[in-house]
Order: structure tokens, then C-alpha cells, then sequence
């Protein structure tokens, strides 16, 4: 059943795993917290997968120590910088979905989406009015 | 002239810099200066444009210039400078169009973080034209993502909240699914320029190493640019965003935000994996069947509704369908016709969403067809831009609905047996399709009732007028001289790789 790189990749297994239990979460979740954390996952899960494959075994992080000038004693930097950048982009995200979320809860009192989303439709009267001053020009 | 070249990364820079100003400025203020910076860019990019296709190739912009493998970098050939041109024009007249619109959505106090959100809007578009590299163009696709939310929520009320959740939920399925297409794609090629990717990519499908991890990514990555751009039957969050949003925001989400990630999937379609592997991962097949999908089921749906907007939503599902059909031929004609019809759809789209407002003004704030009837008298020039992007969108000639149906129709002729029949049935259905649902509109804009609406009292804004017309000039530019533009997308198309 496993392919003789099935451990050596384990990490690649483990994350993908995790990437798949986090899109799950996030797409057919109904709590909003819990897509938020679902989300989190997901994206952890691909940060894994990217210090993973950044990680050769017996290496040292760059920072030269000791004058040992040789590519050889260190491993590749780019995936940790990936890492940050992402773990930058995901916790704006998860900022911006928790605000997303405390409003709604303010306004429908469940974190429920699809209770929030028939709650929506009754909320607001069909029409949409819109104040229109005729006479006055505004000033742009 | 090499100075030139500077304009391209300054343009970015000029608009992340004006979102931290404009978050010290006052409402009106800031838009003043949200206007001005969008115009300047409009002039750089000009500058860029006319520099590329003078050049004759595309330039690469070294970031702090360290080299190639290392550095980030920029790239501009005449393909990218049209489209940084298109895109400033457009989110300039629907900034300038939906000017009463954000005045009456918008709480006074709120207003600079809405020019905010315009401006990073504006970088992250132009970023995403101008990058060469993967990874930072994922990281534009967050702030875009991010900004356009912004923009759907700025209008207080509880539909747009909701929609702007759906939207960040459908949204971040997308970007998840291409954060790791591009950590593969990276893990297997050591690369993140895409040049270089390119390169790696050619010698992999060469030696056929890495063969299925290939396909997967090339399925990651288009499937995730698919779901952000509302591909058929990842649709669902599109209407409500587009349908309660203010006037402007709807036009930026409708011809900005979805066009800026099909031109990424494009660009990762001709400069990450190219064109031949791309076709023959069978990738193409798979996006030309959802585009034909797309293109019958929006405008299914949109002839069974009665509100305005959501009508013109529905539409868009059908136009994004049109563009999915065109890449998915699979030839440099199809991928022609459908950048041209990413700016025909949104030259149409936000000129339909701008007018729109006008019309709803002067029918006592109402969305339906009903209270609609009519309005054409009341707001003469609103109701002609209305009827002038309805016509387009149908295809009548000498506008750029028209052009842009005979482009695909040209590409189809040429592709293969199958999808040529599919392809030319589809767009015959769907422009009939199309004519039931606008001309309808169209008819009950121009049906003279409701007369104690009649108030000679009201006079459109000058915004709005001087946006339409730009507008209405614009469709009709697309539509008569399309030869310079085609030619233009045509060598762009070219020098891309």
C-alpha cells in the first residue's frame, strides 16, 4: 500500500492531511469559528509542508558560526522566508474574519452562517431607499 | 528612455503610499487625493504602455537590483502596460461615477478608509499585472482579496455583511488551494521567478520527472484562480456581493478584481507552466467545459430576475464564462479573444453598474423593474449608458460586446472540430439568452408609467455624467477601433515568455 517513499516524505503525508481537514473545515463548517480555525489549519498545514522541504538533514540554520563558509553545513533559507511571509498573510486574514464575525454576532446574535444568512434576507424591508437630496448639489 | 521603466514599480509604490496618506485625511479629502493619484497613474501607465510598444519587447525591472535567482523582479511588455492602462481607466470612472453613491452608502467618518481600500485595490491590481514573481503575486492576491472585502462591507448594512463573509470564505478556499499549488510547484522546481519556473517546468516535462505532482499543481493553481474569479459553479457568493455593495464597489469587484486574477492565471498559463504543457495536461478541456457551463447557467439565472442589479450580477457569471470558454481553446486566438473580452466585459460591466445607480436615483431608491420603468425619461443620460452596455453585452455591432463575440467566434472557428461546434452553439444560445434577459431591461428602463415620478426638478450629478460618457466613448472605441488593440494583445501575447 505504501510506496517506499511513503516515510521518508511523512512530513508532505502529515500535511496534506492536515490541508485537507482545514479546507473541509473551512468550506462546509457552519460555526464561523470554527471556519476561522479551519482556515488556520489549513494554512499552518502549508507551512509545515514548506519548513518540510526546506529542512536537510545535518544542516545548520544560515548564520555563519565558527567561519564555516561552505553551502554544504547550511540549508536553504527561502522556505523559512516563505513561511513568514505566509504566517504574515494568514494572521491579517484571521484578523480581519474574526472582525467580520464579531459584527455579525452583533447584529444576529449566532455565529451560525447559514442562520445568519436566512436571518439577513428577513432583516431588511425588500426596498432600499436612498436618501436623494434633489436640490442640493453635493459639494464634489 | 530607460527612465521610463521606473514608472513601473513607482506606480505600486505611488498607491501603497497614498493608502497610509489617506488614512490621515478626511473623508472628502481623501477622495480628492485618491482621484488625483489614480489619474497619475493612469499617465504613468500610459507612459509604460507607449514605452513597451515602442520597445517592441518586454523589460524586466530588477527589484534593488539583486540578480535573477535571488532578487524580485518586475516585468512590463505592451500586454501588461494595457492592461495596467485598462485597469486604472476603469477603477478612475468608477471612482468618479459612483461619487453620490458613496456619499449616500457611505458614513461620513468611514469615508477615508474607503480610499484606503481603493488605493491598496489599485497597487495590488497593478502588482499582479506587473510581477515575475509567484510568490509575491500570491501575497498581492491576499491584499486584493482582503481590499475587495473591505469594499463590500463599507456599506453598513446586514446583506453586505453577510456577502463580504461569503465572499472571504470562497475567497480563502481559493487562496489556500494556491498557497500550496505554489509551495509544490516551488518544492519541485526550486524557483519562485517565473521565468526560472519556466525553465525547470520545460526540463521536467521533458525527462517526465515530477509527472503527476505537475499536474496536480497545474490543477491546484487554476482551480484556485477559478474560484476567485467565480467561475461557474463557484458562483455563490458573487451575486450578493455584487447586488448590495455601493455602485462603485460593485463596478471595481465586477471589472477589476475577477479580471486581475484571470490575467494571473493567464500569465501563469504562458510564463510558469507554458501554453504547450498547459494544453497537454488536458487543464484547458477542463476550464473550457465549466467556461460553456458558465455561460448557459448565468444567463439562465439571470433571465428569472426582477432586481436590477442582481441581474447585471448574474450576467457577470455569464461573461466570466465567456472568458474561461476563450482560454480553454487552447490556442494563442482563443487567449486573444478572451483579454479582449476582459476588457470589453469590464469597459460594459461597470458602465452598467455607474448607470444603474443613476436610474435607481430617480425611482424613489428602488432596485426592481417594476419602480424601474421608465426611469430612462427621468435620467436621460443614465438610461442611455444603461441601454448602450445592455446592447453591448448582447453583441450589437459597432460596440464591444460585438468585437469581442467575433473574436471568440474567429478563435473557435480554428480550434478543434468538437470544441468549435460546442464553442459556436454555446455563444448562439447565449447571445439569445443574453437579448431576452438586457433587451427586457432595456424595454422597462424606456416604458413610459409611473409618471408622478416625473420631477424635472432632478439633475444628474456632474460626476456621474462625465463618467458615463467616458464610458459610453470607451465601448465605442472598444468596439470600432479593436484592430490596435488586438494587435497590441497579440504581441504582448508573444513576447511573453
Amino acid at each position: 500500500m505504501f510506496g517506499p517513499n511513503f516515510f521518508h516524505n511523512i512530513y508532505s503525508v502529515v500535511a496534506v492531511i492536515l490541508f485537507s481537514v482545514g479546507f473541509t473545515t473551512l468550506m462546509l463548517h457552519r460555526n464561523m469559528i470554527k471556519k476561522i480555525i479551519g482556515f488556520n489549519i489549513m494554512d499552518t498545514a502549508v507551512y509545515l509542508f514548506l519548513a518540510s522541504k526546506g529542512y536537510i538533514e545535518g544542516r545548520k540554520a544560515p548564520i555563519i558560526v565558527n567561519n564555516v563558509m561552505s553551502t554544504d553545513a547550511y540549508i536553504n533559507p527561502i522556505p523559512a522566508g516563505l513561511v513568514l511571509t505566509g504566517i504574515v498573510v494568514s494572521v491579517s486574514v484571521t484578523a480581519l474574519m474574526l472582525s467580520i464575525t464579531i459584527r455579525l454576532y452583533e447584529r444576529y446574535h449566532t455565529l451560525d452562517i447559514d442562520e445568519i444568512s436566512l436571518r439577513s434576507k428577513k432583516d431588511t424591508p425588500g426596498r432600499n431607499k436612498y436618501k436623494i437630496d434633489l436640490e442640493g448639489e453635493e459639494n464634489e | 528612455m530607460t527612465f521610463i521603466e521606473n514608472f513601473v514599480p513607482f506606480s505600486i509604490i505611488l498607491c501603497m503610499g497614498a493608502g497610509i496618506i489617506s488614512s490621515a485625511l478626511k473623508g472628502r479629502t481623501s477622495r480628492r487625493f485618491s482621484i488625483i493619484i489614480l489619474s497619475v497613474v493612469l499617465i504613468l501607465s500610459c507612459f509604460v504602455l507607449g514605452y513597451t510598444v515602442y520597445l517592441g519587447h518586454a523589460f524586466v525591472y530588477v527589484m534593488g537590483k539583486f540578480p535573477a535567482p535571488w532578487g524580485n523582479e518586475l516585468r512590463a511588455g505592451c500586454l501588461e502596460g494595457l492592461m495596467a492602462v485598462f485597469f486604472s481607466v476603469i477603477m478612475l470612472l468608477s471612482v468618479v461615477g459612483g461619487i453620490r453613491g458613496q456619499n449616500d452608502d457611505i458614513r461620513e467618518d468611514k469615508m477615508n478608509l474607503y480610499f484606503i481600500m481603493i488605493d491598496l485595490m489599485m497597487a495590488s491590481l497593478l502588482a499582479l499585472v506587473y510581477t515575475n514573481d509567484l510568490f509575491t503575486a500570491y501575497v498581492f492576491v491576499e491584499i486584493n482579496t482582503m481590499a475587495a472585502c473591505a469594499l463590500i462591507m463599507i456599506r453598513d448594512n446586514g446583506h453586505t455583511l453577510v456577502a463580504a463573509t461569503k465572499y472571504m470564505i470562497m475567497s480563502l478556499l481559493g487562496s489556500g488551494l494556491l498557497l500550496i499549488g505554489i509551495s509544490m510547484l516551488y518544492t519541485i522546481t526550486g524557483q519562485l521567478l517565473m521565468p526560472n519556473i519556466h525553465e525547470a517546468v520545460v526540463r521536467l516535462n521533458e525527462t517526465g520527472e515530477y509527472a503527476i505532482p505537475l499536474t496536480v499543481v497545474i490543477g491546484l493553481m487554476s482551480v484556485a484562480l477559478a474560484i476567485k474569479s467565480a467561475l461557474y459553479p463557484f458562483h455563490s457568493w458573487l451575486p450578493e456581493a455584487y447586488g448590495y455593495s455601493t455602485a462603485s464597489s460593485s463596478a471595481i469587484l465586477s471589472s477589476l478584481v475577477s479580471k486581475g486574477y484571470i490575467f494571473l492565471l493567464i500569465k501563469i498559463f504562458y510564463r510558469v507552466i507554458g501554453m504547450d504543457v498547459m494544453v497537454g495536461h488536458k487543464i484547458t478541456n477542463i476550464l473550457f467545459v465549466f467556461g460553456i457551463i458558465g455561460m448557459i447557467m448565468g444567463s439562465v439565472t439571470a433571465i428569472r430576475q426582477t432586481d436590477v442589479r442582481h441581474l447585471i450580477a448574474y450576467s457577470s457569471i455569464a461573461q466570466i464564462g465567456y472568458i474561461y470558454m476563450g482560454m480553454g481553446l487552447g490556442s494563442n486566438a482563443g487567449m486573444v479573444a478572451a483579454i479582449f473580452h476582459i476588457m470589453a466585459h469590464g469597459a460594459t460591466k461597470s458602465m452598467l453598474f455607474i448607470a444603474q445607480r443613476g436610474l435607481v436615483e430617480v425611482s424613489d431608491g428602488s432596485k426592481d423593474f417594476s419602480d424601474l420603468k421608465g426611469s430612462g425619461f427621468r435620467n436621460h443620460l443614465a438610461g442611455l449608458a444603461f441601454a448602450v452596455g445592455a446592447f453591448s453585452m448582447v453583441g450589437v455591432p459597432l460596440l464591444a460586446g460585438f468585437t469581442s463575440k467575433v473574436y471568440f467566434a474567429e478563435a473557435a472557428i480554428t480550434a478543434v472540430r468538437v470544441k468549435m461546434w460546442i464553442a459556436m452553439i454555446t455563444l448562439a444560445i447565449s447571445t439569445i439568452l443574453n437579448a431576452v434577459y438586457f433587451i427586457r431591461a432595456v424595454i422597462s428602463v424606456y416604458t413610459p408609467r409611473n409618471m408622478e415620478y416625473k420631477d424635472s426638478s432632478y439633475k444628474p450629478s456632474t460626476n456621474m455624467a462625465f463618467a458615463l460618457i467616458c464610458f459610453i466613448i470607451f465601448n465605442f472605441f472598444l468596439g470600432i477601433l479593436s484592430y490596435p488593440i488586438a494587435n497590441t494583445i497579440e504581441t504582448g501575447l508573444k513576447v511573453f515568455d
